[in-house]
């Protein structure tokens, strides 16, 4: 176990000094989902009232497509320099990279959404009643998007057309995390926590259950050539 | 001839040559039956009238759907689980999926076509109807997963795992979107997307033949895809080298004449 | 039949995605055979 975590670790703390390095998460995805909240505004009109109420869920579906793109990423820098042959070799536990990639894109995310979540704040004159709802919910619908995402990551690394084809992949599959992050972050705004624990739960069940697929699934699919 | 190199069980049942042909026969006979039970035999709907009829297409086809994705399931596992590794489970799952995105595709025009007369809306946002819209994005990602792998056992394992994925969001996706819609309950004058009437009589048996005959439908289309599939396979290479030259024949009618002097 | 251009689309529709997915993979299937046969 000890040497799971740290494995995993090490795959981890690989691809966060790979961002630090290369900042594609700050320099891009970031601007990327600051861009998309601005475009909402535009579609949506700031003078009719509607923003404040719909801001969980343009916020969410902001951090989704960032999601997208982080997950695309993680699973794009193993394909140069054959870095995933490497991978392979290097006998690590597959559960470790697999964890170790998914744990290093949760990190990256969460980041990406408080940066945006006080954006949003700003943008959209929203007020928070319950913070830790709204973190709590943030981390486990992260988590979720960042454990399946990882999973499809590795089923279309590889492939030319991964670009394309891991939205219409993933995006389906989270939809129950956009539902459950959308109307426990509403209850958190609102200041009715209660409404949230279905949501919690729906979430924290979608996370356990897609981290334990991508930890069996990792194996077999990194075994091929 | 498909599956005479396999030996299988499943390999001998789809290679039996009398299978198209009967059961050809019986999808288009059932089918032709089916209309005529359900566009005249069946009495209109007392509250819904005519536009119910269309519940006789509608209810058989999404059983098809659900069934075709559990085939795909169970066909995944199989070839996943090492005892049980075989192509043939891989073409199974392929086949099956197909089926079932198109039977989802047209269970969402049927609900469509049934809606509108009786509710006035094209589309409501009903439990059930998200749902299905779901299931129909999770296989569309299937097959297009499944299109961009060319390496034959990459594919049969990638897909293999991307069919368990589907399946197990299902029912997530089920409650979830379940959940969310309990909490809207305004909409009193839409039946909370149940369009299901009293049936007795000749319109239950109108439905359960309908049952029947896109079961063997279903049976069809399977033998014939799973088929298809395995030919397929033979020579992937060849069927390129195939299209291609089609590609130039279109655009090159007349082949330039050589050595004209 | 009241509503009949709906009921009539939806039979329709049925027929025509079935037995035109058949046809379709029937096409498909008689071109795998002449490749295989070439």
């Amino acid at each position: 176990m000890r040497r799971l975590v740290s494995e995993l670790a090490l795959v981890a703390g690989k691809d966060l000094r790979i961002e630090a390095r290369s900042r594609v998460t700050t320099n891009q995805v970031l601007p990327f989902a600051g861009m998309v909240l601005l475009l909402f505004a535009f579609a949506l009109d700031p003078d009719r009232g509607l923003l404040p109420r719909v801001a969980p869920g343009l916020f969410w579906v902001a951090t989704l497509l960032a999601g997208l793109l982080a997950v695309s990423r993680a699973f794009a820098i193993e394909g140069e320099n054959g870095a995933r042959d490497g991978l392979r070799l290097s006998g690590l536990d597959p559960a470790a990279v697999y964890l170790g990639k998914a744990a290093s894109v949760t990190l990256q995310l969460l980041a990406l959404e408080a940066v945006l979540a006080a954006g949003m704040f700003l943008l959209y004159d929203v007020e928070v009643a319950n913070v830790g709802l709204l973190v709590l919910s943030a981390g486990l619908a992260t988590a979720g998007v960042a454990a399946a995402g990882s999973v499809y990551g590795a089923l279309a690394a590889g492939l030319r057309v991964r670009e394309t084809l891991l939205p219409l992949l993933l995006l389906p599959v989270v939809a129950p995390v956009m539902l459950g992050a959308t109307r426990a972050w509403e209850a958190a705004l609102s200041g009715a926590p209660s409404e949230a624990w279905p949501w919690v739960q729906v979430m924290a069940v979608f996370a356990v259950i897609y981290t334990a697929l991508g930890v069996v699934a990792f194996g077999p699919l990194m075994e091929e050539s | 001839m498909t599956g005479s190199q396999d030996g299988t069980r499943l390999a001998r049942v789809m290679g039996k040559g009398w299978l198209t042909p009967v059961l050809a026969v019986l999808t288009v006979g059932s089918l032709a039956i089916l209309a005529v039970l359900g566009l005249w035999v069946a009495p209109p709907d007392a509250l819904q009238g005519d536009a119910q009829r269309l519940m006789y297409v509608h209810v058989p086809v999404v059983m098809v759907a659900y069934l075709a994705f559990g085939v795909t399931t169970l066909a995944s596992v199989l070839y996943l689980w090492k005892r049980t590794r075989h192509p043939q489970w891989d073409r199974l799952a392929a086949a099956s999926a197909e089926i079932g995105v198109l039977t989802t595709a047209l269970t969402l025009a049927l609900g469509s076509l049934w809606g509108r007369p009786v509710w006035g809306v094209w589309w409501t946002w009903d439990a059930r109807l998200v749902t299905t819209a779901v299931l129909l994005f999770l296989y569309l990602g299937y097959l297009a997963l499944r299109r961009t792998i060319s390496d034959p056992d990459v594919r049969a394992r990638r897909s293999a795992f991307a069919a368990l994925i589907a399946f197990v969001d299902v029912p997530i996706v089920h409650y979830s979107v379940e959940w969310w819609r309990s909490l809207h309950q305004e909409s009193t004058l839409l039946p909370d997307g149940r369009l299901d009437p009293q049936i007795e009589g000749d319109m239950l048996i109108a439905l359960l033949w309908g049952i029947g005959a896109l079961l063997i439908t279903y049976a069809y289309l399977l033998v014939q895809r799973y088929r298809l599939a395995a030919l397929e396979e033979g020579f992937e290479g060849r069927a390129l080298e195939a299209a291609i030259a089609e590609r130039r024949a279109e655009a090159d009618p007349e082949p330039a004449t050589v050595g004209a002097s | 039949m009241e509503n009949a251009g709906y009921v009539i689309t939806g039979w329709v529709l049925t027929g025509v995605a079935l037995l035109g997915y058949a046809a379709e993979v029937a096409r498909r299937t008689r071109r795998a055979r002449r490749l295989i046969d070439d």
